[in-house]
């Protein structure tokens, strides 16, 4: 698990390879056992693999590269309150569809798949083509497929620029020279 | 970009359309501009052999050509989203099984 998080990377070149139904159901099975707040699970996947409803996702999303063979709509049930709060609700859904888009990811990799999360689309676009319902909003599409090209890592900062020990500031000695 | 030329002509013109809406609340003129690429793109379409959906494109030409001047973003989102929908509904029309 570990070495799946550590070597995952953002794929935008995919081959030309379509993606098993079982291996899509066990991707869509990960996300619904994502985190939520309050277990709420208020969210909805669309799994898009008509290559003419794909195609009309990417027109109607500037962020989708490369040819994808498959997607994944993720949809945010649209609240006005959550936990007794009216400034919590959206906070708390975004975070609940980063955790879905994250084992998304994980699980495709595992698989052998790749993917990008892409939050630059047209929402209205979007819901148009896949008939979204009044009170859910499409957060964030997942594009899909096999790695075609798989980009270097890319630098990321170690643990001790941003990991610090039981106060803001306070280094941790053990991390210092790490990567 | 694949398929048919005339499916890359409405997929290239569908996005054109789509980047005018994604850049509909920016400052400057790039909104704007964008919807005059996507004029000029339809008026090219009739020259351009292999590109059909004729009725379609013409249909867009007139909504371009009455558009007023629209001063606010909002205003301007609402137009572009009435381009979509049409967009979408040609699709639907033609491209779904």
């Amino acid at each position: 698990m570990l070495n799946v998080i550590k070597t995952r990377r953002s794929i935008r070149s995919f081959k030309d390879q379509p993606i098993s139904d079982e291996d899509a159901e066990k991707i869509l099975d990960a996300a619904r056992l994502a985190p939520s707040g309050g277990n709420r699970q208020r969210w909805k996947f669309v799994y898009v693999k008509d290559p003419q409803v794909l195609r009309m996702i990417k027109n109607c999303s500037p962020g989708f590269y490369g040819d994808a063979v498959a997607a994944i709509v993720i949809l945010l049930k649209e609240e006005k309150e959550a936990f007794g709060r009216t400034d919590y609700s959206d906070i708390v859904g975004i975070m609940d569809v980063g955790f879905a888009a994250e084992n998304i990811l994980l699980a495709a990799y595992a698989l052998g798949l790749g993917g990008c999360a892409i939050a630059s689309f047209n929402e209205s676009g979007i819901r148009k083509v896949i008939d979204a319902p009044e009170g859910w909003k499409p957060m964030l599409l997942v594009s899909l497929g096999y790695p075609d090209k798989v980009p270097k890592t890319p630098t990321k900062k170690t643990l001790s620029e941003l990991v610090y020990l039981d106060r803001y500031g306070r280094k941790w000695e053990r991390l210092e020279g790490t990567g | 970009m694949k398929g048919s030329l005339d499916d890359q002509f409405f997929d290239l013109a569908c996005r054109v359309l789509n980047y005018a809406i994604e850049f509909v609340n920016a400052p400057g003129y790039a909104s704007l501009r964008l919807v005059d690429v996507l004029k000029g793109l339809l008026e090219l379409q009739p020259q351009i052999e292999g590109v059909s959906r004729g009725e379609f494109y013409e249909k867009v030409r007139e909504r371009l050509e009455s558009r007023e001047l629209l001063r606010s973003a909002e205003d301007r989102s609402k137009f572009l989203d009435e381009l979509l929908t049409m967009f979408v509904d040609e699709w639907r029309n033609t491209s779904l099984r």
